[in-house]
């Protein structure tokens, strides 16, 4: 052991400091202090950051233990106020205008491919169409849905599931819980028929989104993965 | 689960929860409120303690996503250094009455679970060499200031040494685990 830790310079002093902190050594007045310092000095924050990664391995002692079941609902009342209870869906922007334009020559296409557009059908909200999509994501679906068969074309414009997982279609009607509409398929479009029972609950403005879950979908009833693309439907 | 989690996937939650998605902070929770939680126990050694701040880090994660998108470091790090700085900053806060120490072991195992310890072999095994290089009490002293956020003070009456020989103990210790650490 040399005495080179003796001969400190200022920089190796704040080098020092930065360890302390991060050790958790350090009194409640000098982790203020420290705080402070990261807020306002740029070299001694990265310093911190670097102690925390250097010592992160360290972090393998700590044991798992399951919180207690409110903890997540707590957090969000904190943060959210009293959220509805579809209320992380409603963070999604539903619905981006601009996009509109795009979404109707897809849908159109579509669905002239594949032979959907036949006879005008006679019910009023016979024929609805949504895009779906979300913040932070660059997955895309475009939506048809036929109110008289209660079918549903979904199809990907953009983004596919992560290998040994799968995409999960869900509808939500204001203020109720997600209602899964089953698997999409890996790539292309994917047909659905809605049940007879749960037609009626789709209608203008219903919200459809579209949850990443593991192979084979939720096994819970509701999404479990995080929501990569949503939208609102609406009449043509 | 545990460590065992995609840094990848926890990055991009992170991210998203910056960009406000909530479903993405929701599954970032589930999937890192058992080890964070974990973190929170081992620290305050307080369950009611620790289910507090326990909220506490998940609000402070939301409110700070948009700093780690800007930040070249582990997810798991940076989540971990969350809950270990609240987690001490109420230790702190308290008064200076003596911990209950009979509700915990006294000496604790301080040792990487074997099933953590073969997640992160590389980063893992690296720490642990340098750790090795330490005399035995030193190591000790580090591994338990970090995982159990004690103070020099504590350090010094649970090592039995005077708090200035503990200062210099962890001063050197580190210089020399970062030398390690570096080469």
């Amino acid at each position: 052991m040399t005495d080179r830790d003796d001969n400190l310079t200022p920089e190796s002093e704040r080098d020092h400091l930065a360890a302390e902190y991060v050790l958790g050594v350090l009194d409640a007045e000098q982790r203020a202090r420290c705080r402070q310092l990261i807020a306002s000095d740029a070299d001694f924050a990265a310093r911190v950051a670097t102690w925390e990664d250097r010592l992160s391995p360290l972090n393998a002692a700590y044991a798992d233990v399951t919180p207690p079941a409110n903890t997540l609902g707590a957090v969000e009342s904190r943060l959210f106020g009293n959220p509805a209870p579809a209320g992380i869906w409603n963070s999604l922007r539903l619905w981006r205008t601009g996009a509109i334009a795009a979404l109707l020559a897809v849908v159109v296409l579509a669905g002239m491919n594949a032979g959907l557009f036949g006879p005008a059908p006679t019910g009023q909200d016979a024929r609805m169409i949504a895009t779906l999509q979300a913040d932070g994501s660059n997955i895309q679906f475009a939506a048809l849905y036929e109110a008289d068969g209660g079918a549903i074309r979904i199809s990907a414009v953009a983004g596919a599931p992560d290998e040994g997982r799968d995409f999960e279609l869900w509808f939500i009607e204001s203020g109720n819980a997600p209602v899964s509409l089953g698997l999409l398929n890996r790539a292309g479009a994917t047909s659905i028929e809605v049940p007879v029972g749960q037609r009626i609950r789709i209608t203008d403005g219903t919200i459809f989104a579209v949850s990443h879950e593991p192979l084979g979908g939720s096994t819970t009833g509701a999404p479990t993965g995080p929501v990569v693309a949503a939208g609102a439907i609406h009449k043509i | 689960m545990s460590w065992i989690m995609d840094p990848i996937e926890i990055s991009d939650l992170i991210s998203r929860t910056a960009l406000g998605d909530r479903a993405a902070f929701a599954r970032l929770y589930h999937l890192s409120g058992p080890k964070l939680f974990g973190v929170c126990l081992r620290i305050l050694k307080d369950r009611p303690d620790a289910e507090e701040v326990l909220q506490e880090v998940y609000v402070k994660v939301w409110q700070n996503a948009n700093r780690f998108a800007a930040r070249e470091s582990s997810p798991l790090a940076w989540l971990a250094a969350i809950a270990r700085n609240h987690s001490i900053d109420r230790v702190r806060a308290r008064k200076p009455v003596a911990r209950d120490i009979d509700d915990v072991p006294d000496i604790v195992d301080t040792r990487p679970d074997p099933e953590a310890e073969t997640i992160s072999l590389g980063e893992q095994g690296r720490i642990d060499e340098c750790m090795d290089e330490l005399e035995d009490d030193r190591a000790a002293a580090v591994r338990s200031a970090y995982i159990e956020g004690y103070s020099y003070k504590e350090l010094a009456e649970r090592f039995d040494v005077p708090l200035n020989t503990m200062r210099t103990w962890l001063r050197r210790s580190l210089i020399r685990l970062r030398d390690c650490l570096e080469r």
